[in-house]
This record gives C-alpha cells, sequence and structure tokens, in this order.
C-alpha cells in the first residue's frame, strides 16, 4: 500500500457562516448519493505547496459530507527523483535535455508503485502527473483494468511541454475517465480524454493562511522582520521568482520609490537552495540595499503560514509577475485577503484578475509603477479593488466551490452511471 | 570560484536586552585587537542548513564589530555535492563505497575554488568538509601565501566516522593553524599541527524562532492549526527519522493519553521533497498515530515556519527530545530558552544542555518519559522552576554572544602581534591568499 499523508477533521458545517446555508445544503445533496464510496486523492512527496492545501483542506471535507475519503502517496524511490524532476520540469516548459533513460526509469517507476496499489477505491484522482503510468501498470501487472473510475488532476498548464514529455504522458492519461484542470485556458487542444473538466482551486477560508490577523500578530511579525507598518509596503509574496526576469520586482520598485520614496518593499522566495535561485537572491539583496527599504525573504528565514498571511495582510499592494503555469493558490489567497493586486498577464491572471476588474493586469516595470503610484494615490481605489477581489473568490474560489465541483464529477464517473459529458 | 554571499546588516546593540551591557562590552574588548582584520568564512551552500544559518547572522555581527568580515560559497556541480553529501554521511556514520572517483571528484572542485580565491584574508575559516581541501591547493599554488590563519570549522558529529574518509580527510586539514570541534568527544583520534578548540553551537535570541511571542498570538497560531490551547500539550521539534525515535515519542503519548484524555501531542519537522527514507519514515509515524487527531503530525511542507515552530515551543507544557543517537541537538537549547520543561534522553549534547538534569529532566527509555512528563504535567511549580533554570543556562552557555567570544577568542590566539589597520594591510613581512 502507499503512504497515507496526516490530515486533521474537518466539520463543514464550521463553513455556515462564510458561505450560507444553502451553499451547505448543495454540497450535502450533492454527497448524498456518493456516501460511503471509497475516494483517494494520491499525489507524491513532491506535491506543491498548493497541491498539499487543497488535499489539506478537501480530504477530511469529504470524509465529513459521508465519502470514505483517503490521501495517501506514490512512492520516489531514490532512483526516480531526478525523472520526477525531469518530467516536471519538461511538461511545465523548462530546460531538460530528454533522453530514452527518462522515459524507461518513468515505466519502471509506475510499474513499482503500480505493485504497492493494492485496495480498491470507487474513484482515484491522480494528483502526480508523473504518476499517470499507473492505471496502465497496473492493468499490466494484473492482467485487468484496476476498479473504479480514474481521474487526472493536472494542475498545471502544460501548453509549453517539451514535446517528448508530452507524448510520452498523453497516451496513458488518455486511459482515464477524465481530465481535470485548474483554469481553462490550460486545456490543450490535444487534450487527453473525452472528458474534461474545469475545477478551479478554492481557497479554505478556515485554513491556517486564511481567517483575520490580529493586531498583535501584525505587531510581532513587523518588530521581527523590521518593517514600519505605518509607511506603505508594496510585496511580492509568490513563493518563486521569475526565472527569466528575477530582478524585475525591484525595476518596478524602483521607478515607485522615486517618487514614493516612504514606501518599502518585501520579497518573499521560497523556491529553495538551487544555485540559479541563490545567486539571483544573492543580487536582489544587493540591488535591494541600494535602493533602500528592501526585505528579502528566502528559505532560511522559515517563512510559514502565519507569517505570509500576516505580511500579505499588511501589504498595500500586491504584486505578481505573470508568470504562473500552475494552481497560483497564492493568488487566489491574497484576493480572499481583500487585496489590490498589480500582476503581469499570465493565463490565470487574465482568468481570474479581470471581469469585472479586481486587479491590474501590467507587465512592464513602468506600466507597473504607474499602476501602485495610482493605488497608493488613490487609497479608495485600492479598497474597492480589494473588495471587488475578496467577492470573486467568495463567488467562484472557495474550497466549497472545488468540493462542487469534485462532487458533480464524482457523480458522472462513479461505474455503472452513464454521466453526460461536463466539459466547460 | 567561490562566489560572495550578500548578507542583511545586523547590530550587536539588539543583543543587549538578553545578555546586559557588560557581555556586549567584553566581545567589543575582543575584537578591538581584530578590528580592520579581513576574514573569509566559506562553506558549501548560502542556503538551507544550519551552517548557512549561522553565518546569516554571523558575518554581519562580526562586521558590526569592525572586522571585515566576508562569506564566500564554493562553486560546483551537483554531482560533486552528491559526493559531498555522501562523504558529509560518511563523516557522521553511515557507510558509504568511498571510492577514487568520488575522491578525484572533491579534489577538482577544491582545487578550482583554490585558484578563485581572490582578495587577501587575514583568517580563513572554512566550515565543514566540503571545502575543506581549499587550503592544500592554495599553498599548492603558491608555498609562500602563508599569512593568513586558517581554521577548519567542522559542524559535524565525527564520533563514529568512516575511517576510509576521515583518514582521506585528515591529510587535508592537517595543515590548518586550528580546527574547532562541537564536542570534546567528536575530535577524531591524534590530530598533529592544528591548535584544537571546542566551540559549542548557539541560538540567535534575536530570530524568528527565538524571539518572545505573547500568548494572544500563540493563542492564535495554535487555532489555525486546530490545536487548543487550553488542554495540555506535549512536544518534539525533530527531523522525522529512526535516530530522533518519533516512534517512541507517540509510545509515550499513548502511556500518557491512558489517563489524560485530553492531552495533545505536537511532533514538528522540517522535510526535503526528496528525500525519500525520510518520507518512508513519515509515513510509519502517520500509521502510527493513526486517527487520534490529538497527534499533530505537522512539516514545514505543509507551511510551518520558524514562528509556528516558536509558538509550539512556547505553548507546550513539556517539551521532549527522545533521541536515540543525537549530535548536539540545538533544539534544546531552544526549547529551554522558552522557560519550558524539558525531558531529554542521554544522548550526545542534550544532557550538557540539561545541565546534567538541572535544566531538565534526564530519562532513559519509554516508561521514564512518560513517568517524567506525567510528574511535571502535575506540578506546575517544578515546570517553572525548570523552566526558568533552563533559560538562565541558555542565556549563559547557550546564546550567539557566547559564540562570537569564542570565536573571537581563538582568533586572538592565533592573531599575529601588531594589530590589523583599517585597509586590511598585513602586518609586516605577512601576506594572505591573493588573486590569481
Amino acid at each position: 500500500m502507499f503512504g497515507s499523508v496526516a490530515v486533521s477533521t474537518h466539520s463543514i458545517n464550521d463553513y455556515t457562516p462564510i458561505v450560507g446555508q444553502a451553499a451547505i445544503d448543495e454540497l450535502r445533496r450533492l454527497a448524498k448519493p456518493l456516501e460511503g464510496k471509497r475516494i483517494l486523492a494520491l499525489s507524491s512527496p513532491g506535491a506543491s505547496g498548493a497541491v498539499r492545501s487543497l488535499l489539506h483542506s478537501s480530504v477530511p471535507l469529504f470524509s465529513d459530507l459521508g465519502l470514505d475519503a483517503h490521501w495517501q502517496q506514490v512512492r520516489v524511490s531514490a532512483e526516480f527523483l531526478d525523472m520526477d524532476r525531469d518530467i516536471r520540469r519538461a511538461l511545465s516548459g523548462g530546460q531538460v535535455e530528454w533522453s530514452a533513460e527518462i522515459e524507461k526509469a518513468w515505466l519502471e517507476f509506475n510499474a513499482a508503485n503500480a505493485r504497492l496499489f493494492d485496495e480498491d477505491f470507487d474513484i482515484v484522482i491522480v494528483h502526480h502527473t508523473a504518476s499517470v503510468g499507473i492505471y496502465d501498470a497496473i492493468t499490466q501487472l494484473t492482467g485487468k483494468r484496476p476498479a473504479g473510475a480514474w481521474l487526472w488532476d493536472s494542475h498545471r498548464d502544460y501548453h509549453a511541454a517539451v514535446s517528448e514529455s508530452w507524448s510520452l504522458i498523453r497516451p496513458y492519461a488518455d486511459h482515464f475517465a477524465a481530465s481535470i484542470y485548474d483554469y481553462k485556458p490550460f486545456i490543450r487542444a490535444d487534450a487527453p480524454t473525452k472528458r474534461n473538466v474545469v475545477i478551479p482551486p478554492g481557497v479554505d477560508p478556515l485554513g491556517p493562511r486564511s481567517g483575520a490577523v490580529s493586531t498583535a500578530m501584525k505587531q510581532t511579525i513587523m518588530d521581527q522582520r523590521g518593517i514600519d507598518p505605518n509607511r506603505p509596503i508594496l510585496a511580492q509574496i509568490v513563493l518563486s521568482l521569475r526565472e527569466d526576469d528575477p530582478l524585475r520586482v525591484l525595476d518596478t520598485y524602483e521607478l515607485v520609490k522615486a517618487q514614493r520614496p516612504d514606501v518599502q518593499l518585501v520579497v518573499v522566495d521560497l523556491l529553495g537552495d538551487a544555485p540559479d535561485n541563490a545567486q539571483a537572491l544573492n543580487h536582489l539583496r544587493e540591488r535591494g540595499r541600494a535602493i533602500g527599504d528592501v526585505t528579502v525573504l528566502t528559505e532560511m528565514d522559515r517563512v510559514g503560514n502565519v507569517e505570509l498571511t500576516t505580511l500579505r495582510d499588511q501589504a498595500t499592494v500586491l504584486i505578481h509577475q505573470g508568470m504562473p503555469r500552475g494552481i497560483s493558490i497564492e493568488l487566489l489567497e491574497e484576493m480572499w485577503q481583500a487585496k489590490p493586486i498589480v500582476s503581469g498577464r499570465s493565463p490565470v491572471a487574465e482568468a481570474v484578475l479581470t471581469r469585472p476588474l479586481v486587479g491590474v493586469l501590467a507587465d512592464t516595470p513602468p506600466e507597473q509603477a504607474h499602476a501602485i503610484l495610482g493605488l497608493l494615490n488613490e487609497p479608495a481605489t485600492a479598497e474597492r479593488i480589494g473588495a471587488a477581489a475578496k467577492d470573486r473568490i467568495a463567488q467562484h474560489h472557495l474550497i466549497t466551490h472545488y468540493l462542487a465541483g469534485y462532487l458533480k464529477l464524482f457523480q458522472q464517473v462513479l461505474p455503472g452511471r452513464s454521466g453526460r459529458s461536463a466539459s466547460e | 570560484m567561490p562566489t560572495s554571499v550578500a548578507v542583511t546588516p545586523r547590530s550587536l546593540q539588539a543583543y543587549i536586552p538578553f545578555v546586559g551591557e557588560e557581555v556586549i562590552q567584553r566581545i567589543r574588548d575582543l575584537a578591538a585587537p581584530l578590528k580592520g582584520a579581513k576574514v573569509l568564512h566559506i562553506n558549501a551552500t548560502s542556503y538551507g542548513g544550519g551552517v548557512a544559518e549561522i553565518l546569516a547572522t554571523f558575518i554581519p555581527l562580526l562586521q558590526d564589530l569592525g572586522i571585515e568580515a566576508d562569506w564566500r560559497v564554493i562553486e560546483a556541480s551537483p554531482d560533486f555535492f552528491n559526493v559531498s553529501k555522501s562523504m558529509h554521511n560518511a563523516m557522521q556514520g553511515m557507510y558509504i563505497p568511498w571510492n577514487n572517483t568520488m575522491a578525484d571528484m572533491w579534489r577538482d572542485t577544491n582545487k578550482a575554488n583554490a585558484d578563485g580565491i581572490d582578495g587577501d584574508y587575514d583568517f580563513v575559516i572554512v566550515h565543514d568538509p566540503q571545502p575543506a581541501g581549499l587550503l592544500h591547493y592554495i599553498r599548492e599554488r603558491d608555498p609562500k601565501v602563508l599569512g593568513a590563519k586558517w581554521i577548519w570549522r567542522c559542524h559535524l558529529d565525527t564520533t563514529e566516522s568512516l575511517p576510509e574518509v576521515w583518514d582521506f580527510l585528515k591529510g587535508y586539514v592537517q595543515g590548518y593553524d586550528a580546527m574547532i570541534f562541537t564536542m570534546e568527544e567528536y575530535v577524531k583520534g591524534t590530530i598533529e599541527g592544528p591548535k584544537l578548540a571546542v566551540i559549542r553551537p548557539a541560538i540567535d535570541p534575536t530570530s524568528t524562532k527565538n524571539s518572545e511571542i505573547s500568548p494572544q498570538v500563540v493563542r492564535e497560531v495554535l487555532d489555525r492549526y486546530e490545536i487548543d490551547p487550553d488542554r495540555p500539550i506535549i512536544a518534539q521539534i525533530s527531523r522525522f527519522d529512526p535516530w530522533k525515535d518519533p516512534l517512541g515519542v507517540i509510545d509515550v503519548y499513548r502511556m500518557l493519553k491512558i489517563t489524560r484524555p485530553e492531552l495533545q501531542l505536537i511532533m514538528v519537522a522540517s522535510m526535503a521533497n526528496d528525500d525519500p527514507e525520510a518520507w518512508s519514515f513519515y509515513e510509519r509515524i502517520v500509521r502510527k498515530a493513526g486517527e487520534d487527531y490529538d497527534i499533530h503530525v505537522l512539516t514545514n511542507l505543509n507551511g510551518v515556519g520558524n514562528l509556528e515552530v516558536n509558538t509550539f515551543q512556547s505553548a507546550a507544557d513539556v517539551l521532549m527530545q527522545k533521541s536515540i543517537r543525537e549530535g548536539f541537538g540545538l533544539v534544546v537549547a531552544e526549547a529551554l530558552w522558552k522557560g519550558k520543561a524539558f525531558v531529554g534522553s542521554p544522548a550526545g549534547g542534550i544532557p550538557m544542555q540539561l545541565a546534567g538534569g538541572r535544566a531538565g529532566r534526564v530519562a532513559q527509555n519509554t516508561e521514564e518519559f512518560a513517568r517524567c512528563i506525567s510528574e511535571l504535567l502535575d506540578d506546575p511549580p517544578v515546570r517553572d522552576m525548570l523552566g526558568h533554570v533552563g533559560r538562565e543556562h541558555v542565556r549563559e552557555n547557550f546564546l550567539t554572544t557566547r559564540l562570537l567570544e569564542d570565536h573571537l577568542r581563538l582568533m586572538n590566539s592565533l592573531a599575529e602581534p601588531g594589530g590589523y589597520s583599517q585597509n586590511g594591510a598585513k602586518p609586516a613581512g605577512k601576506q594572505g591568499p591573493k588573486a590569481k
């Protein structure tokens, strides 16, 4: 069997004050026919914080709604670590020297995990793209298809995938009952499976990265980090720097600082200790010091959920560079915190920050600086945009919406049902 | 070539509230003869790991004292880091098949980095085995360049290091002017030549992990992690590996839980997502915890950061460290600094930090742990007393300021007479490593 991941207990009723009784009733109605069904969410030890956070919130809530929900992870033993990293990079369009060895290791990895799969589930959702081969590997191993409906939640935008990596996984993903995408623009024209479903990620309003932050907490964090809470704060807290232009945020900040000398910048990057990233952070620090009032927090500073939430809360304007190909749960969480956001264009930013206007899209440093100065100089506008952002999350992107999306899909794909396509 | 690491400035003044003006003045006096000295600290990485964490604080404090401190990290390929990881493990007792290819990779990387060291320094402090060959190759390049004092700082527990790896390394570190180990027991065999120093690690009282946080903030954080602040809490903050005995921690909790159904256990570890052994052990812990939701198994991968760790330590009624084998175990000092009652095993540096039992209880096995914790949970005045003694013990012995003092003393003992001018020029007739 696979290893389980620690979850706590959550009650769906706790969400009533936030989403209203009707939404909770609807979830119960959707869950009713699925009572007792065994559901497995399958991720990997390398899962991103966003995938973890979604599963950490949703798995206990599925259980509370009467499903028999489990979260387990595949084994990625030492010999498969490089393959796993290469496949992830290649699918996201990163530079990878593709080789037959990667493909061979990928097949072996899925065969090895197929041998660990010894339980039957009604529904299995694979949240780790490198594991989509497991369905065929089990079929090969046992001589029959594994029980239940198998779903692939891709989580990332694979439009820029290295062609060999996409060609490798696509035929295997095609055997799944449905593919799930976080945002509609992520669906490729040659997407596998006939059923393509969009289930946007949802913010957990009761999770450790949501909710109001007390004055005492604000004071603690601001004191510890030496940030002045009485002066405007710009913050880029996206857990990774733009790979092709890591210092762009400083170009923007320098332009703003020239007009508003009282402004401060906080950059949080927790990408880890990749040498390229270390060098970029080094430059960021040096140049930040030259400009002044820049706080750079890295992996070494061990910034956790509570501090992230507080830093966002204290920011006057939050900045994104528009690079995401992934879940971008951070962007949604910031919106839920009612913050005005200035973001570079990306499929995700364009999907969530426009129509109606809930943020400002700006790509170049002069455009971004112009937008930020506008927001700093017009607090009422900044507040209105922040409120609209929060409202958008309340309408479309809470964990309850995510649960509803999944419950509907479960009903459609459950063996024995001939559901209609849920394509959006 | 080694690359320079930018650090955030710090002031020694910030430590006055924790240690008093007298200690700060003592440090300034120790630093006075070294003012203007050019000091290079060199290690393998600027991110992640305890050494980088120490240097990020240490370097700006040296700068604040008027010492021209610089921090550089060696440049190396991923293959080198695989070799150095094996070397690191072997130095701490794990068997690895050490071979010539690995030795050559280590030598080539050290040689290439030695070629790139520029500037002339009065002191060069090399951390751990990865860059330990630099001195050898700089001397090989130019035997006359002997002006700087070279110190090798070994942060590892070398008690059971693999003989072939230690013997290999020994050939390169014997030429240093001094070596620093963390504990007397870590000094391997006979070392001829270098001056030997034992310097204990230390915690930084100004860091987010160790700053005092208000009870209101503690409640708020616990609430976010669904931990009940009104019920008793025990905790172990430690890696999930067999040496830290997390499964035994659950056994202790289960024994206590029989008569204390209100009890909660927090277990926090820092995990790397590319460490299959750690994950396999994590899964065993989760399996053992089962559906007892009063056991909170938390990691950095669910967003537990320094503030959270500080909070969990501050919130616990009793903290524990049930290690079967331990290095220095600095997490003990961190816990004692929070004024908490502590129960630890007699492994590695734990008993020393518990002042042999004065600053916390030492327990040998699961039953003893359960009994000690049970007694402490029932006796708040004793908890407070132990917490107070523990905090004072840390204040005296395990804060950054003491680490700084020890380093300055060692540097003074090696320093050339005549002092160091502000522009970094050497005392007459001396010359340090310089640019190629």
